[in-house]
């Protein structure tokens, strides 16, 4: 009895070690952590409830923020404030646990494509890729500290053409510090202290 | 024991398969579209004479003339380091300077030589990239000069420089119809030379892969027949003739054949022409007309253009199978196809609402996009990086043939400047300067 019982368990590990590993070889997310950053569709799904705010302000308000991720407006405050709706959608909607929670964690992922959008623009600017006719992308791996520093920076994945690395890795070293990266630690800590950079020229 | 091994294996699989997972990844697609900023610090002169040019700015005009590059002038630098030791990085970031590049003109130990010695840095992160030691004699100083953008261009860009490359190109001057010159030139307008001059037109030069000779058609003897000029000391030979049309020669990447057209079979096919036994053989037989080959850089197959659908397409042939494939299927004139060293793209002259461009067809995705916006593009050629193509077409205010070339991206656009009227069929040189 004993012994089925550590098959099961050893083959159950067997299973999900498995398909864990072979999802991300073949890059399916099974876990839904990754944001998808070109469809920014769960910000529209929140604030298309009709009944709860008006709905023309709300729009404006995402718009805002996905056109104008680099400009000078105070981040932390519109998240607070993104947050502080939220929550007054939440009291005024139904109070089922399951929803409260989808907001929350809609509101994350938002915040995460806010940042990741702050990155990559401030990146783009000083990127200045050579000349590459066939389709070469490279990996780096960045650490950086809650100021928004730049600590270490590593290939993870190399282009196989040191000239396209190299212009990657100088992008990276221009920009040293990433402005307007104020966000609660639990974030930082959860999505940005460690996070991969891909560069692709087309 | 071994289960609870096994389950600590299965643990540490699961653990890091999600941590990676889990990681954010932020895609960065497209740069900035700013030329990458190059400072060439005046290199250290240390001969006795004075220099009668100045590899900066050689260097300067090299690197700027596809708009990729944007070189410092001298009189806008703060110092003027000529060892790394003297490098002042911040200064050279506050200039916004990607690259710095520095070096001294030193004395050789043989009379009438000079060596170079020269770096190239990387500003942002204070490292030096490449070194290196390059010997000539003091009156090629221009070459030199030349050789040292083509290094830069290639570390920086990840491709070869073609600023030592050589253009050939058939002369016909508009106040003489009856003159026909073949001339090569470098890719600034120097150094341009006649290499045979005849009063029967000349036609379709191509370069042997290793620089040394061109193949081309000449009407010398009243029919058309191929021959092979050396370069250095202007000696030429002629193919063997066949009965009737005897064109487009393309040298195969190892340089053991030409594959050109004859029309001994009533109507033109392509042929191989083997150059040690000095033998024809066929390669297409179809009752339609083929011609314009060219070889892949593998040296697997050629692609040429035939009529046998109707209106000329470009087909391929693989060399081995002799299968052929048709490759365009846009348009009702796609004709003088050349490969891209990458082997996967090729260019060819594109008739689109009348109007005949260069287009840039990816072989396996199969999109085409259009390089030029001028009238009359013809016989396009790719330099030996990829990178640009020179074309012959109509200069719509002067009336005049002349050579233009397009970046391959399509955004940079140049005329060689030297061409004087009558310029067509331009052939451009493999890399000849190897560095």
């Amino acid at each position: 009895m004993q012994n089925l019982f550590a098959g099961f368990f050893v083959s159950m590990f067997i299973h999900i070690g498995l398909v864990l590993s072979l999802s991300n070889i073949f890059s399916i997310d099974l876990l839904a952590f990754q944001a998808d950053y070109s469809q920014p569709i769960p910000a529209y799904l929140v604030y298309e409830k009709p009944k709860l705010v008006s709905k023309k302000e709300n729009k404006i308000f995402i718009k805002k923020i996905l056109i104008e991720p680099n400009s000078q407006i105070d981040i932390k405050e519109m998240v607070l404030k993104a947050d502080e709706e939220i929550l007054a959608l939440e009291s005024k909607a139904s109070k089922t646990t399951t929803f409260a929670q989808k907001k929350t964690n809609l509101n994350q992922q938002n915040q995460i494509l806010l940042f990741s959008s702050i990155i990559e623009e401030q990146i783009r600017a000083v990127w200045k890729k050579p000349i590459v006719s066939e389709e070469f992308s490279v990996e780096l791996i960045l650490s950086l500290v809650p100021t928004g520093e730049i600590l270490n920076v590593k290939v993870k994945r190399s282009s196989g053409s040191d000239a396209f690395d190299r212009s990657a890795l100088i992008a990276v070293a221009k920009v040293r510090k990433f402005e307007n990266l104020k966000m609660p630690a639990q974030l930082f800590d959860d999505n940005f202290r460690n996070f991969t950079l891909v560069f692709k020229p087309y | 024991m071994m289960q609870s091994f096994y389950k600590i294996i299965y643990l540490l699989l699961i653990l890091s398969s999600t941590y990676l997972s889990s990681q954010l990844r932020i895609e960065i697609t497209g740069g900035s579209d700013e030329p990458i900023r190059v400072a060439m610090v005046p290199f250290e002169w240390k001969l006795n004479s004075a220099p009668s040019q100045y590899l900066h700015e050689i260097v300067k005009k090299d690197l700027e003339s596809f708009a990729e590059f944007a070189v410092l002038n001298p009189e806008d630098m703060l110092s003027y380091p000529s060892l790394e030791e003297e490098i002042s990085y911040r200064d050279w970031r506050l200039l916004k300077v990607d690259y710095l590049i520095i070096g001294s003109v030193l004395k050789s130990e043989i009379e009438g030589e000079i060596n170079i010695a020269y770096s190239i840095l990387d500003v942002s992160r204070r490292k030096n990239i490449h070194k290196a030691l390059i010997k000539g004699s003091v009156k090629s100083l221009k070459r030199m000069g030349h050789n040292i953008s083509d290094r830069i261009y290639h570390k920086i860009n990840g491709i070869p420089g073609i600023f030592s490359t050589r253009i050939a190109y058939v002369d016909k001057p508009l106040s003489d119809a009856d003159s026909y010159d073949l001339r090569i030139t470098d890719i600034d307008g120097d150094g341009d030379l006649s290499l045979f001059k005849s009063n029967q037109p000349i036609l379709s030069p191509d370069w042997s892969p290793n620089g040394k000779e061109i193949a081309y058609v000449s009407f010398e003897e009243g029919t058309s027949r191929i021959y092979i000029q050396e370069l250095a000391t202007g000696n030429r030979r002629a193919l063997k003739r066949e009965r009737g049309i005897n064109s487009s020669p393309s040298w195969s990447p190892n340089g053991n054949y030409l594959s050109a057209v004859l029309s001994k079979g009533d109507n033109p096919d392509i042929y191989l022409y083997n150059l040690r036994s000095n033998a024809w053989t066929p390669l297409t037989g179809h009752y339609g007309i083929d011609t314009e080959p060219d070889w892949s850089p593998d040296g697997k197959s050629l692609i040429f253009t035939s009529n046998r659908s109707g209106s000329p397409q470009i087909y391929e042939i693989n060399i081995s199978s002799m299968r052929i494939k048709r490759k365009t299927f846009e348009g009702t004139y796609n004709a003088r196809a050349r490969y891209l060293p990458d082997g996967k793209n090729i260019i060819y002259v594109h008739r689109r609402k009348g109007v005949f461009h260069i287009a840039l067809h990816n072989l396996r995705t199969g999109k085409i996009s259009i390089l030029t916006d001028t009238f009359l593009d013809e016989s396009p050629s790719v330099a030996p990086n990829g990178n640009m193509i020179i074309y012959a077409t109509k200069d719509r205010e002067t009336d005049t043939d002349i050579l233009a070339g397009v970046t391959i991206n399509g955004k940079t656009r140049f005329i060689l400047p030297s061409v004087s009227g009558g310029a067509r069929e331009p052939a451009w040189s493999p890399i000849l300067d190897k560095y």
